[in-house]
């Protein structure tokens, strides 16, 4: 990995994992996060599907970083290096996860599961969450890969539920429930 | 990180409990957002005070900014030689009067007498400037460190609310303190 020399210190987190460190998404972010939505190889996989405006994403931008509801986060490798966003969208007792790992170079390298963990674990710690669920399309197989190897399982397919590639698409819906996460961090 | 001498508001808060060198307890202002979300999103002071999500530097800061204008929350700043080193604040009642709230980020500072100088600064305003017959905090009930500070402060224990805050992945039982106007005349207030 290219270690980029840094004259500045990182922005502080606890939220750091072994590969991966979130932290808390600013208005600066605007820019980067508008080339990453409407460029990204990742694209793909987003269920966000039509380019953003600048307005658009600097409206997103502002409110996932104040709105308590939607905690979100700038995946950066441990050297500070932006790679991708995370975050979530809290319903009571119940957190729906979104990831993006939008730098491809980073892909299989287990950058993003260890975002994943990194999110959940401190989801879990921070707020009385019962479960925390995603939904993801089938034929991404390497997300859903991820996905499992942080501790998610399937719970089933929602039926034409998103809408590309010009007709709608089943997804796979999965979780993650607490007392999981718990069973899984006793053991470590 | 440092604030410019410009930020700091004329007057101190009162003070009851001798006052640690160089530290004084003044109004949050925008100058002091970026240390304090530094040390919350660091975890400083997670294992005893609340846990939370890192949070950006514009949640923290309309969050204060939305206390000063509602008046109902006053948000101070733990100063050490113009360094960022603590928060405090007097916060709307769960039970009654005020509720107070006090984290001290940096390890080495705590044991020193600055919680009990900012604590009782704090009490001293709400009972006299405020006109708050009584103060009440809640703490995790093993940080032994911080009972005794409430303690020496004046604060008697109320009660032991079972399961009643969310930390680190579980729900915890909460130490639940607090001191009258009247209790005053015992340690931590007025010599």
């Amino acid at each position: 990995m290219k270690r980029r020399p840094t004259s500045r210190a990182l922005p502080p987190t606890w939220l750091v994992g072994s590969k991966v460190r979130l932290r808390a998404i600013e208005p600066e972010d605007v820019p980067q996060l508008l080339r990453w939505f409407n460029e990204s190889p990742a694209r793909e996989w987003l269920m966000t599907r039509l380019p953003l405006s600048r307005a658009n994403e600097r409206a997103w931008a502002a409110s996932a970083a104040i709105s308590p509801a939607t905690p979100t986060f700038i995946i950066q490798t441990l050297a500070g290096k932006d790679i991708g966003v995370t975050g979530l969208t809290l319903h009571g007792a119940r957190a729906e996860m979104g990831i993006a790992l939008h730098e491809s170079r980073y892909w299989g390298g287990g950058y993003g599961t260890d975002a994943v963990r990194t999110l959940v674990d401190g989801a879990f710690r921070a707020l009385p969450l019962l479960r925390i669920e995603l939904i993801v399309y089938p034929d991404n197989k390497r997300a859903i890969g991820c996905y499992e190897k942080a501790g998610f399982s399937r719970e089933g397919v929602l039926r034409a539920r998103e809408y590309r590639r010009g007709k709608y698409e089943d997804v796979v819906i999965m979780s993650i429930l607490h007392e999981e996460w718990r069973r899984d961090r006793a053991k470590d | 990180m440092r604030s410019g001498d410009a930020t700091v508001p004329k007057t101190d808060v009162a003070i009851a409990a001798p006052r640690p060198a160089g530290v004084r307890v003044v109004a949050r202002t925008e100058a002091h957002v970026s240390a304090i979300a530094a040390a919350f999103n660091r975890g400083d002071a997670a294992a005893s005070t609340l846990y939370h999500l890192p949070r950006s530097h514009v949640a923290l800061s309309a969050g204060y900014e939305g206390g000063r204008r509602h008046r109902t929350i006053r948000n101070f700043t733990i100063l050490r030689d113009h360094e960022v080193i603590g928060v405090c604040s007097l916060l709307p009642p769960t039970f009654a009067g005020v509720q107070l709230a006090i984290a001290i980020f940096d390890a080495p500072s705590r044991g020193r007498g600055i919680g009990r100088f900012a604590v009782s600064a704090l009490c001293e305003l709400a009972f006299d400037e405020l006109r708050i017959g009584r103060v009440e905090l809640g703490t995790y009930p093993d940080n032994h460190a911080a009972i005794r500070c409430y303690e020496a402060c004046g604060f008697s224990r109320e009660a032991l609310l079972r399961r009643y805050i969310y930390h680190d992945g579980a729900w915890r039982d909460l130490l639940w303190m607090a001191r009258a106007k009247s209790d005053s005349q015992i340690s931590g207030g007025r010599r």
